[in-house]
């Protein structure tokens, strides 16, 4: 047991004397004998009235010494510059507020785009321990990522990987859930068994899943997600042990992951994780265990200590080229490469689409800030002046110019610490809007952005950088130099000039800041306008979109082949809708696509042929519902069903690879190439139509096929009704629909097309709306800057224009003078501003649709915009001066 | 040492210096407090102790040397306090001018007469 510490250490502060060590000692001696008879709290009581005695002595004994003269303790210097300070702000309110509001928003800019960059880049998997030494594995082929791997590679290559502590390898899993009889879909992650020990992330009830768990036929367990638990099971301790079905298929719940693990996918929150063993029972398309072609899993890896990247990089190769000898047979891995890339640079997922959004923006909220503090500096310069001669009288009273300068820092600090706070105050809601920008999804998306100590300390990082970056040079200017002349006049010579000079050249580069950002901003605008004007070849407008699973419905390809034709029947005839069809997938979505080799009859291989061809499988009356032009041939009917022969649609691009000048309507089409011994399968093409873009609006037409789901089975997909009517009143019919058909066959996820297709300017939407928002608002802060400077021109030259109105020069001229200063100063912040454009537009190239970097609409628009806003600012300023009256000027000194 | 009259002692001085007395030549600061909490029932400020025990030895009624750490003093060492001589003739004028101003009037001070 101590005596109070904080006691302890207030006495040593009093007693520096000789007394100290033993009257401290004496001290705790008593303590410990008052602590034993009359207990530890009375004790720590006497013991602070003791401390209270000695402090109150103490100072009762200095004040009957002699004071030594005033202590200029630095702590003590800094409290007196700070109280001073107060009073400096609160005297000038109006300057304070803008101050304060400036630096709000700057920081907070700052410090809003840093949480949301903390939480999607520097903590990518939230849960996990040390994500720093988290990898993710993929292939490069032919310079393309692919970031799947079969269950044999994962064995293969986790079985060599010596560079690493651990591999996982993960998919996800949309699946139907039934609780208590009660059905509903569900996010899930099936992994292998070695998955939360790799990751570090811990569990909060129950267990991980066990090797055994990861071979199929073993028992089926599922870990549930916190939120998952808590939303479905009410937190309750007992569901260990209990019995869910998943797709149809029992399982037994083993664990609960611990609160703020969400999964392996960044940006993603999944609700529960099965072993993979369990692959073949929940997952349409059979066993998927035991073949090597079947590339199904993404492999995340976790450094060993002492490795680096480079080193699992060459690891994975040197497999790789095993591999390829081993499967040289079958023509395997050939020119396939090892890439391996750090969590936070992974290239598929939500960091691949907003990491460069976030660092885009990370870069303009520097900007701006640059601006704000190039404006305060403005802000003080012109503060400074008008307190020459409380400087001049201070430092003739003996003050030394350090102590002005440390005076006038520490004003910057109070400042920027008020700034601070309220972007801190801000942050709570601001930090929460990166979720506002997410497009509607079929994922889990799940942007949780936690304010967390790093971004406290960022914020108070910026904070002080700028105050070196606005409070420094004014400080530093602020002393005058000739403290007798300044006493003298009121100093309007050669100083004021200097400062004056500084004061036009942050103008200037205010503009020039504030040029780069709209540049930026317009570009983003443009890419969105070009975009919504380049049709992707479909109308995604009066389209409603739902999903169906028959496998988690228990369907087998046998019995599921029969529902989709009910199905088509049923939609068709109900009111309100004019057509309907099926898709495997919807274009312009965030989820990828399939592609394949292809076989085309009297088609000779070429080195110059595409990669692949792109896939789909949709239903009849696609290219109809779609509105996607038929230019040959004819749209898939109801009749292109099995037992019929195969047919096809190929895209306009597909026919030109292909058949260049035959007719493609009635060619034939494989996927793969022919194995001899095997009976080729072909699939005629009946119908040619217009390119549509597939997964990004800014990609180069790909030949694609479509491929009957009536005549090739899929156990998902989505549904798609073309409707005049309400798009709500359609959906809740389709669910009424649906739940009569097979109340068993999930239908869920029921959507509007044109808010899927969204997602593919989600980039361009967000790096716009805030590229505005940060452009206008440089752009008045140099507004504000310019019309500040020509003011103080103004106010400082009104002797000089007094004369020279009085020796015979017209308003005219006087207007011109000043319009033409400000005119000047503009004119150099936009040429500077213009080159800065250029690099502003090429760092943005990869966001901009259909427009060039240097785009000429977006320059004219900003330069238009400016010279509103330097016409403003010039106009009022050059009015005045032309309305002094030289008499009253020249009588005023 | 000269020949001084010896200084008069206050109230509190008295007091610590009786206390001195009695402690003998071990005697030290907390053992001071504890001896006058015992003795007189009156709770000591510890502050007020060292500070008149500081004046004291100013004073040159006291000596001190620095003793040893122990254990319950978090390590810190102990000052030891004696009286001197010239404290002793203080301590016994200022007792005798006490004992004469309260001589007679014993029964008034509820004291045995």
């Amino acid at each position: 047991m101590r005596p109070p510490r904080l006691a302890t250490w207030l006495i040593a502060r009093e007693i520096v004397d000789r007394r100290g060590e033993d009257l401290l000692g004496d001290l705790e001696e008593l303590f410990h004998a008052h602590a034993l008879e009359h207990g530890r709290g009375a004790a720590r009581r006497w013991y602070w009235r003791q401390a209270t005695h000695i402090i109150v002595d103490a100072i009762g004994e200095r004040r009957r010494q002699p004071q030594p003269p005033a202590g200029d303790s630095p702590m003590q210097t800094i409290l007196q510059d700070l109280r001073y300070s107060l009073r400096s702000l609160r005297a000038n309110p109006g300057f304070t507020a803008v101050a304060v509001l400036m630096l709000a928003l700057g920081i907070g800019a700052n410090s809003t785009i840093f949480s949301w960059v903390n939480a999607v880049l520097l903590d990518p998997m939230p849960g996990s321990a040390r994500t720093k030494e988290l990898v993710q594995f993929t292939y490069l082929y032919k310079g393309d990522v692919l970031p799947s791997f079969s269950y044999p590679d994962y064995h293969d290559i986790a079985g060599a990987a010596k560079q690493v502590t651990g591999i996982i390898g993960t998919e996800d899993l949309s699946v139907g859930v039934q609780i208590d009889r009660e059905a509903e879909r569900a996010w899930s992650e099936l992994v292998t068994a070695n998955f939360f020990d790799v990751l570090g992330a811990r569990i909060a009830l129950g267990r991980g899943f066990t090797p055994e768990e990861e071979r199929p036929g073993a028992p089926s367990t599922v870990v549930l997600s916190d939120l998952y638990w808590q939303r479905r099971f009410d937190s309750d301790p007992n569901v260990i042990g209990r019995q869910i079905k998943i797709n149809s298929q029992p399982f037994t719940i083993v664990g609960v992951a611990a609160p703020g693990f969400f999964g392996a996918v960044s940006g993603l929150s999944y609700d529960m994780w099965l072993p993979i063993g369990a692959q073949p029972a929940v997952m349409p398309g059979g066993d998927r265990l035991t073949v090597r072609g079947s590339r199904w899993l993404a492999l995340i890896g976790r450094l060993a200590p002492g490795s680096t990247r480079e080193q699992a990089r060459a690891e994975l190769d040197a497999t790789i080229e095993q591999m390829r000898t081993t499967w040289a047979s079958q023509n395997r891995y050939i020119d396939h490469q090892a890439a391996v890339f750090p969590l936070d640079n992974s290239p598929d997922g939500g960091i691949a689409v907003l990491r460069p959004v976030l660092l885009i923006l990370m870069a303009v909220a520097g900007i701006v800030l640059l601006i704000t503090c190039a404006n305060l500096a403005g802000l003080l310069l012109a503060r400074a002046s008008s307190r020459q001669r409380e400087m001049a009288i201070r430092l003739s009273m003996g003050a030394g110019r350090w102590r002005i300068v440390q005076q006038l820092m520490v004003e910057g600090i109070v400042l920027a610490g008020l700034g601070s706070a309220g972007a801190l105050i801000a942050l709570r809601w601001t930090s929460g809007l990166l979720i506002g920008f997410a497009p509607p999804s079929e994922l889990p998306i799940h942007l949780a952005v936690a304010v967390d100590a790093r971004v406290v300390w960022f914020t108070a990082l910026v904070a002080v950088g700028t105050v070196l970056l606005f409070a420094l040079a004014p400080a530093a200017q602020a002393a005058p130099a000739d403290v007798a002349t300044t006493l003298r006049d009121s100093g309007s010579a050669g100083r004021a000039f200097m400062r004056h000079r500084l004061r036009r050249g942050l103008v200037a580069a205010q503009v020039a800041l504030s040029i780069s950002l709209l540049v930026g901003a317009g570009l983003c605008i443009r890419s969105l306008n070009e975009a919504a004007r380049m049709t992707p070849g479909f109308q995604a407008e009066g389209v409603v979109v739902g999903w169906l699973d028959l496998f988690s419905a228990g369907y087998t390809p046998e019995n599921g082949r029969d529902y989709y034709p009910r199905a088509l029947d049923r939609v068709g005839t109900m009111p309100g809708v004019e057509s309907v069809t099926l898709s495997r997938r919807i274009p312009l979505g965030f989820s990828g696509g399939s592609f394949s080799d292809v076989t085309v009859e009297g088609h000779t291989p070429a080195d110059g042929d595409p990669q692949g061809v792109s896939f789909n499988s949709v239903g009849p009356d696609y290219a109809g519902t779609m509105r996607i032009p038929v230019i040959a041939g004819r749209d898939l009917s109801r009749d292109d069903t099995f037992g019929r022969p195969r047919v096809t649609l190929v895209n306009e691009t597909m026919a030109r690879t292909y058949w260049k000048d035959r007719d493609p309507v009635g060619g034939r089409v494989m996927f793969g190439v022919p194995r001899p011994g095997q009976e080729p399968q072909w699939w005629t093409v009946v119908g040619v139509t217009k390119d549509i873009k597939q997964r990004s609006l800014t990609e180069r037409p790909t030949p694609a096929m479509m491929i009957p789901m009536l005549q090739s089975y899929s156990s998902t997909a989505v549904l798609m009704v073309r409707t005049a009517s309400d798009q709500t009143a359609i959906g809740a019919a389709l669910q009424r629909a649906f739940r009569e058909i097979d109340p068993q066959v999930p239908f869920y996820n029921v959507s509007a097309l044109a808010d899927h297709t969204k997602a593919a300017t989600f980039q361009q939407k967000m790096a716009g709306n805030l590229l505005v928002v940060f452009g206008v608002l440089a752009l008045a802060l140099a507004g504000i800057g310019s019309y500040g400077v020509l003011s103080y021109l103004v106010g400082a030259r009104r002797r000089e224009i007094g004369i020279r109105l009085a020796i015979g020069a017209t308003r005219q001229d006087v207007f011109r003078l000043i319009a033409g200063n400000g005119i000047r100063l503009i004119g150099i912040g936009l040429v500077i501003g213009l080159l800065l454009s250029v690099g502003v537009g090429m760092g943005l190239q990869s966001l901009l649709i259909g427009i060039n970097p240097i785009d000429p609409i977006t320059y004219a628009g900003v330069i238009a915009v400016l010279m509103v806003v330097a016409a403003a600012a010039c106009l009022l300023p050059a009015r005045r001066a032309a309305s002094l009256d030289p008499i009253e000027t020249l009588r005023e000194q | 040492m000269s020949r001084t009259t010896p200084p008069i002692l206050g109230e509190f001085e008295q007091i610590v210096m009786l206390a001195l007395v009695r402690l003998g030549p071990e005697a030290y600061g907390a053992a001071v407090c504890a001896e006058i909490d015992t003795r007189s029932g009156r709770g000591v400020s510890v502050s007020a102790v060292h500070t008149t025990l500081e004046r004291l030895e100013q004073k040159g009624l006291l000596k001190s040397r620095i003793g040893d750490p122990t254990p319950q003093r978090g390590g810190k060492r102990k000052r030891h306090y004696e009286t001197t001589a010239l404290g002793m003739k203080s301590l016994q004028a200022s007792y005798r001018s006490l004992r004469s101003m309260a001589d007679g009037i014993e029964h008034l001070l509820g004291e045995p007469a």
